[in-house]
């Protein structure tokens, strides 16, 4: 069991490696453009901006002025959120296509590694690696402003309110962790289907796994008259953005129980087509 | 060297001899009707196979004759119909328990270009519990090729060499080689030999190669396996090769009566006729010139040059 873990692990940490200008390069090119527009709004001429999004971010939260000065780095790290998505739909998209591509998959293929080992390995950097490698840049952003301010919040009388944003940025960064792989499991089927497509096609995978979405909602609008896969796919990507207001109920939900076993089924599918296909 | 080779498998010492021979008796691989079908093309037309514990195989076709498939077909690779076992195991259904005793180069597979060779000793010492990774360091330290350089920027040589210092620090019981030297000169080409050779090859483990080059790789062989459309068409140690097969330079005066006696092939070479015959005795042949083994690219064209015609007359028949 202890060496199926270690060799499970250094899956996991091979998925790094191959990726890592994809897993790096993201999140540090998301947490600069923050950076930056942070210092614009606050140093720079978006001073007035800054000042009104800070009135307009306490608004929100109902709380006064000053002590939504501890708002605008919560609201700012929400981008980090659809960049996340679009890391893991294009990491799922190349993953299993990418060994077929620089021909290296008989070299895989001759380690004693099972197909289904090796997909699971790439569902399981989708769902909780990647959103891991995130989580550092998340509170880098939270906590560089928070610092910043801290100070200027003491004097105006606010000590306590800037400890406590600071304790909120961490709370906030492991909140979004969270949030990220329970919505990842809710995600399970996406990450099957382009998994399957990974390991199904020859080339252009991301047109293959995108276009066959296209395909199967305009089928059901077609055939069935309805719009149920549509409703499905904007509820799971809004929550990426939003959050859930409720973690347990949404991990024993109904909806986290269609997901795992159609995921489960959809990962099958990838194992098996990683198999076969030559 | 192929004395030494054959010592090397058939007489291991008093003391291991027993087990050894016991071993011997054992074949790893055993295939019964092997069949693969791409579309309309028959890649393998019922392929028997059994290799034994301890031999140095050469698996022997043109292009297209389905060396590949079958080599594939070993290591579940693909899927086949018939039966086939492995080291005790079918490769269909447990392919990745079976690659914890069986190791492979392909022709076309080849090691991720983004890893640096030492990622890679990490990489397969924690996935592969029979990996030995003082020993694929200590091969290492024989060769030029940096630790930490990725491997897109390793020559075709290096790269080869780097794997098979992986695979020879792995304690496989097989080895399958397929077409192992594609592209690497002279010099790489012969390390590489050497290396298996000398580093690797203990009379235990079992090797399977698949090569055009054959005249490289002879002197390897215990055993011969040539293949053609799908079928194994000769199978045979390189001992039973030497009793069952000759070749004769003919004296000028001894043409007609080499002719007579059905060569199974002849060609002329420097302006004499060269005759190869199957199943004839050495002192009816030495009266027509001098005898010697034929070498086993001479004898493959000879016997698919004779499976061809065979299947002409038997076309012809038909018509």
């Amino acid at each position: 069991m202890k060496s199926e873990m270690m060799r499970f692990g250094a899956l996991l940490q091979k998925e790094v490696w191959e990726h890592r200008n994809l897993l790096w390069i993201t999140p540090t090119v998301v947490s600069l453009m923050l950076l930056l527009v942070f210092l614009l709004l606050v140093l720079g001429p978006l001073q007035n901006l800054g000042q009104s999004a800070l009135l307009w971010a306490g608004s929100m939260l109902g709380n006064p002025p000053l002590r939504s000065a501890v708002a605008l780095p919560l609201f700012a790290a929400m981008p980090f959120a659809p960049a996340m998505f679009l890391t893991s739909i294009i990491y799922l998209t190349v993953c299993l296509y990418q060994d077929r591509k620089d021909r290296s998959f008989l070299f895989w293929q001759s380690m004693p590694v099972s197909d289904w080992q090796a997909v699971m390995a790439r569902a399981v950097t989708a769902v909780f690696v990647i959103p891991a490698v995130f989580v550092p840049f998340v509170l880098v952003c939270l906590l560089c402003p928070l610092l910043y301010l801290a100070p200027a919040m003491a004097d105006a009388g606010a000590g306590f309110a800037a400890g406590r944003a600071l304790l909120l940025a961490l709370d906030a960064s492991v909140l979004f962790w969270c949030f990220t792989w329970l919505n990842g499991l809710l995600m399970l089927p996406i990450i099957g289907w382009f998994l399957l497509f990974s390991a199904y096609s020859r080339r252009v995978p991301f047109l293959w796994a995108l276009g066959s979405i296209f395909v199967l909602a305009l089928l059901e609008v077609w055939l069935l008259d309805s719009i149920w896969f549509v409703y499905w796919m904007n509820w799971t990507t809004r929550a990426l953005v939003f959050g859930y207001s409720d973690v347990s109920s949404t991990l024993f939900s109904y909806d986290m129980l269609v997901a795992l076993i159609l995921g489960g089924v959809l990962l099958a599918g990838a194992a098996f087509m990683r198999r076969f296909n030559d | 060297m192929e004395n030494n080779l054959l010592d090397r498998q058939t007489e291991p010492g008093a003391a291991a001899g027993k087990e050894v021979r016991e071993r011997q008796r054992k074949n790893i691989v055993k295939a019964r009707g092997l069949r693969k079908s791409y579309g309309k093309l028959r890649a393998l037309d019922g392929v028997e196979l059994n290799i034994a514990t301890g031999s140095i195989s050469g698996l022997i076709g043109p292009n297209g004759a389905g060396k590949t498939t079958a080599l594939k077909a070993l290591l579940g690779l693909i899927d086949v119909q018939g039966d086939l076992e492995i080291a005790g195991m079918d490769p269909r259904a447990a392919r990745h328990r079976l690659m914890d005793e069986v190791c492979f180069i392909a022709d076309v597979g080849i090691l991720p270009c983004w890893m640096t060779s030492r990622q890679l000793l990490d990489h397969v010492e924690r996935v592969h519990f029979r990996f030995d990774r003082r020993r694929a360091e200590k091969l290492l330290s024989t060769t030029e090729i940096p630790a930490d350089k990725r491997i897109r920027g390793l020559s075709k040589g290096m790269v080869t060499q780097l794997h098979l210092s992986v695979v020879m620090a792995i304690d496989a019981s097989l080895l399958v080689l397929d077409e192992p030297t594609l592209g690497l000169d002279i010099m790489y080409r012969k390390t590489f030999y050497d290396r298996l050779l000398n580093d690797y090859y203990d009379g235990r483990r079992t090797i399977i190669i698949s090569t055009h080059q054959v005249e490289e790789i002879e002197h390897l062989l215990t055993h011969l396996l040539f293949i053609d459309k799908g079928r194994i068409v000769l199978d045979l140690s390189l001992r039973e090769m030497a009793e069952l097969y000759a070749e004769v330079a003919v004296d000028p005066e001894q043409r007609e009566a080499a002719r007579r006696l059905g060569p199974m092939h002849s060609r002329e070479l420097l302006g004499k006729l060269v005759c190869i015959y199957d199943g004839m005795a050495r002192q009816q042949l030495e009266a027509l010139g001098e005898v010697r083994t034929p070498a086993v690219a001479d004898l493959f064209v000879a016997r698919l040059a004779g499976e061809k015609g065979r299947q002409t007359r038997g076309n012809q028949h038909e018509i």
